[in-house]
């Protein structure tokens, strides 16, 4: 039977079980503004008589247990959704500084600048022997070139960007993957012992929250040891207490851009660059790169060689030079297209290709506008060039066949050298203008890839290197798989000498002596309302026109990435708003409640308070009797 | 679904919300500061592409326009030449009347044929016309003076001196202007189509009628009177032609004024902000703004603690 002092010790122990409640509240409370932060809750027991017996009372109140509250179906679906927002945000930002390199609303873009080019030969058509008009030309056509240059050159800088950026975000997510691999060790260890891990589960959570915003993950927790294993692109990330690092490698094959790498464990890292598709990771490079799809058909006749491969597909390919191809886990570069269904590309590793493989592309973003900008240059020079050439200038020298855009091919009076080892070629001047990194050159028939050029010295490097020596004063050839786009320029004789131009289709300095003749000038004015002047698909004729309806069409895509970026934010933002909101009603900290609990736990705590006194009262009593 | 009331959705939906109105109060300020509709490729694609292909339809029209305007230059000088030429031939009929008539003797037809002669030169002045350095009746060679005269010779069979022949060292070529998209106009009529073509050689006939009044043939000089009128007949023919090009270019500059200002409408209708619904939208979002501030400062201003003793 219960007496007076175990009466007492029911009071406090009692007392003591209050005062945690008390501090959990307080916890609740003073973490209502802690994101991911799920409430916890007490539960209370009574405590069972010693003896079970008809006149034993109850033992007062214990602590059976802290609980937080949580959904981990909404959990995941937050975490899911992340990957989205992450992506989205990321894209929207970059798609807004692509649109704001083509800032055409103002009257001032490409578009402007090419129908200023086209006027200006009208002009020069209705003056054809007025040399300011003709030096207005000049000057309106080197600004247009600028102007695609510039595009060019800052679409490729916005890729440069993107690269650091990548490995950037490769140290924080590293960072947080660790971090998460240590709460799973530390998790284990309080739940082992009993004790439930409320706040490290919450701490966890955000951490893989975190995680989905910068890379598209895949989750799932383990029931034996409560911890959660991370998968990205199919391979382990995070499993119970172990870390597969990200890690990135430069591909020559793609611009020196990093490729994205996850450990395997001690095995060599697994390429993931074309897998990663989520998460703010997901954006970069896709922006970067351009979206992974499925090429057309499958490869028909693979013919191995060096440096150079040769395939040949079931389907038109619809590549460009530039262009990367990946076929089983390899990708490389488009050297040079040999038909619309066959290419060269770089060699692949020997046994990777076998016929009948399918083969991947990139689709849109920067890659595209560039080659859009590429296709375009290329078509407004050859059409410009071709009708130039047949064109009388007004030069007492030079009279037909000058180009008014430097063509690729005409590295005017530079020769080269290639030296004993076969990898440095030594020019006789400055060719930065004609190439740069990433393009190709041909010596005696040879092709390589330049790696390095450096203007100061004149040499550049190649990859892999020529057979041999080549003597100096040989001649090169070029192809700019950088493109026409990053070396439109009026040809540098027409900038000197503006008499250059040919505007007559007749003899200016000998009989019919047709100085005022204007038909080349008229032609090349008229070029702007062609159809079929640019080559889309690759097979040397033009197939779409005119020049502005297809900057149009790209602009057009630009603007239409960019608002379906936007969008999708913006629709992702709601969502996970509503996901956030029905987590917090149900995990949140309601002040009220809490309030009302803590008015609830008061009164509770000074009826035991006034309990205990009154057995203390009573114990006096009894204490007076003695 | 009914959602556990917790504050932290409260701020959650708040700053949301605000950060939507926010954004469609920034749209709405832009609109009505820049007056365009259309700010960056994203704001409606399909629209903005439409707008600079428009943008570029102006852009030649306003390049026909100036190419019209050159034209003018050109064939306008030709013709108030030709005009002048014209007059001069009036004037040298009268004197071949003259000529052609028994009253006058042997001196006056020598006054007369110096006379025409000196008209023969003003005429050789016209058809050497320039605008800005360029002949206008020299074909494509505008820089290589059309007509160039020879040395006067001796006739001494019937002792006159023949004036010297005039030579036309332009070619046939005509230069065009692209008037419209699909029009273009010649703007000059080369010399061997008006002086030395394309029936007969002006000079020549002139340096006959000159060698006549010299040797008082006045048969002759009577057949000249006719030749003289086939030569106006084939500077008017010029003039006429010219006409035409000029009638023609002021329909195709009407007609391209008002491509363009419908062009311009539609560029408009696309691109520029309608100002009444951009104001009331302002209003709209403003009043949006201000009532969601304000609910946003009203949160929590009822809780359980602010009762708590």
């Amino acid at each position: 039977m219960m007496n007076l002092f175990s009466a007492i010790e029911l009071g406090k122990n009692s007392i003591m079980t209050q005062q945690q409640v008390f501090s959990i509240i307080g916890h609740n409370i003073a973490n209502v503004n802690t994101p991911g932060y799920s409430r916890q809750v007490v539960d209370l027991e009574n405590v069972r008589p010693s003896v079970i017996g008809l006149k034993d009372g109850g033992r007062g109140v214990n602590l059976l247990g802290i609980r937080s509250i949580r959904d981990r179906f909404i959990d995941g679906q937050i975490t899911e959704r992340k990957q989205y927002q992450g992506y989205y945000n990321t894209m929207s930002g970059l798609m807004a500084t692509v649109e704001s390199l083509f800032d055409e609303t103002a009257g001032l873009g490409l578009s402007d600048s090419m129908s200023n080019f086209f006027n200006a030969w009208g002009d020069v058509a209705n003056n054809p022997t007025d040399m300011p008009t003709r030096r207005a030309l000049v000057s309106k056509a080197q600004s247009f070139a600028l102007g695609m240059r510039n595009s060019f050159q800052r679409l490729t800088d916005q890729q440069e960007v993107i690269d650091a950026n990548i490995g950037s975000l490769v140290d924080d997510i590293n960072s947080i993957t660790h971090e998460i691999a240590k709460l799973n060790e530390e998790i284990a260890y309080a739940e082992g012992s009993g004790n439930p891990a409320n706040d490290l589960l919450d701490q966890r959570e955000r951490k893989i929250r975190d995680l989905a915003d910068k890379i598209g993950i895949n989750f799932y927790y383990e029931q034996g040891n409560h911890s959660v294993t991370i998968e990205v692109a199919g391979r382990p990330l995070v499993s119970f207490n172990r870390v597969n690092d990200l890690s990135v490698q430069r591909n020559r094959y793609n611009s020196n851009y990093y490729d994205l790498y996850v450990d395997q464990y001690g095995a060599p890292a697994f390429n993931i660059t074309t897998e990663t598709v989520n998460g703010q990771m997901g954006a970069l490079i896709v922006a970067r790169d351009g979206q992974t799809v499925n090429g057309a058909g499958t490869v028909l006749n693979y013919t191995a060689g060096a440096p150079y491969d040769t395939l040949r597909f079931s389907q038109d390919h619809g590549l460009s030079v530039g262009d990367l191809i990946t076929i089983n886990g390899e990708t490389r570069r488009v050297i040079t297209i040999t038909g619309s269904d066959e290419i060269m590309v770089e060699s692949f590793t020997a046994g990777t290709v076998n016929n009948g493989d399918n083969w991947l592309e990139r689709d849109g973003y920067i890659p595209e506008y560039k080659k859009d900008l590429n296709k375009l240059a290329a078509g407004l020079v050859q059409n410009v060039n071709n009708l130039h050439q047949g064109g009388y200038t007004l030069n007492g020298v030079t009279t037909t066949g000058q180009n008014f855009f430097r063509m690729s091919s005409n590295p005017a009076g530079i020769t080269a050298s290639v030296n004993a080892a076969g990898d440095t070629v030594t020019f006789t001047a400055d060719v930065s203008t004609y190439i740069s990194v990433g393009d190709v050159i041909s010596i005696n028939g040879e092709t390589r890839l330049i790696t390095n050029y450096n203007p100061g010295t004149l040499q550049a490097t190649v990859d892999p290197p020529f057979t041999g020596p080549v003597a100096a004063g040989a001649s090169w050839q070029y192809s700019n798989v950088q493109g026409a786009a990053n070396t439109i320029q009026v040809d540098s004789n027409i900038v000197a000498d503006a008499t250059l131009i040919a505007a007559s289709s007749q003899p200016t300095q000998a009989a019919p002596f047709a100085v005022g003749n204007n038909d080349i000038a008229l032609l090349i004015a008229g070029l702007t309302d062609n159809n079929n002047v640019v080559d889309t698909d690759n097979d040397g004729t033009g197939d779409y026109g005119t020049f502005h309806e297809y900057l149009h069409s790209t602009f057009s895509e630009i603007g239409n990435t960019a608002s379906t970026a936007n969008y999708e934010l913006d629709a992702n933002g709601s969502m996970l708003t509503y996901l956030e909101n029905k987590r917090d009603s149900i995990s949140g900290v309601s002040l009220d409640e809490e309030t009302a609990n803590l008015m609830q736990f008061e009164k509770s705590f000074q009826a035991l308070a006034q309990f205990m006194g009154t057995v203390s009262q009573l114990t006096d009593v009894l204490m007076q009797i003695v | 679904m009914a959602l556990r009331p917790v504050e932290s959705n409260w701020y959650r939906n708040f700053l949301f919300n605000l950060n939507r109105t926010k954004t469609r109060y920034d749209e709405a300020i832009n609109q009505s500061t820049s007056g365009k509709k259309l700010t960056a490729l994203s704001d409606n694609p399909a629209d903005m592409s439409y707008v600079l292909t428009l943008r570029s339809k102006i852009s030649q029209i306003d390049q026909f326009d100036k190419n019209i305007s050159s034209a003018f230059g050109f064939l306008n000088t030709a013709e108030s030449a030709l005009d002048q030429v014209q007059t001069v031939m009036h004037s040298i009929v009268g004197l071949a009347e003259q000529g052609a008539s028994d009253t006058v003797g042997p001196d006056e037809r020598n006054t007369l044929a110096d006379n025409i002669e000196a008209m023969r030169d003003e005429i050789l002045n016209y058809a050497n016309s320039e605008i800005m350095g360029k002949y206008i009746f020299a074909g494509s060679a505008t820089d290589t003076q059309p007509f160039t005269q020879g040395p006067d010779t001796w006739d001494a069979v019937n002792n006159i001196w023949i004036p010297g022949v005039v030579t036309y060292n332009g070619n046939s070529d005509g230069i065009d202007v692209q008037a419209d998209f699909s029009v273009t106009v010649t703007t000059n009529i080369p010399g061997d189509e008006v002086f030395t073509g394309p029936n007969f050689d002006i000079f020549d006939r002139l340096s006959t009628l000159v060698q006549n009044l010299r040797n008082n043939d006045t048969v002759a000089i009577g057949n000249d009177i006719g030749n003289m009128n086939e030569i106006l007949d084939q500077v008017s023919s010029a003039i006429g032609t010219i006409g035409n090009r000029t009638s023609h270019l002021h329909q195709i500059q009407g007609l391209l004024k008002s491509f363009r200002s419908s062009i311009q409408a539609k560029m408009s209708s696309l691109e520029d902000a309608d100002m009444a619904e951009v104001i009331s939208n302002l209003t709209r979002e403003e009043v949006g703004l201000q009532a969601t501030l304000q609910t946003g400062a009203r949160i929590q201003r009822y809780s359980l603690i602010n009762y708590l003793e």
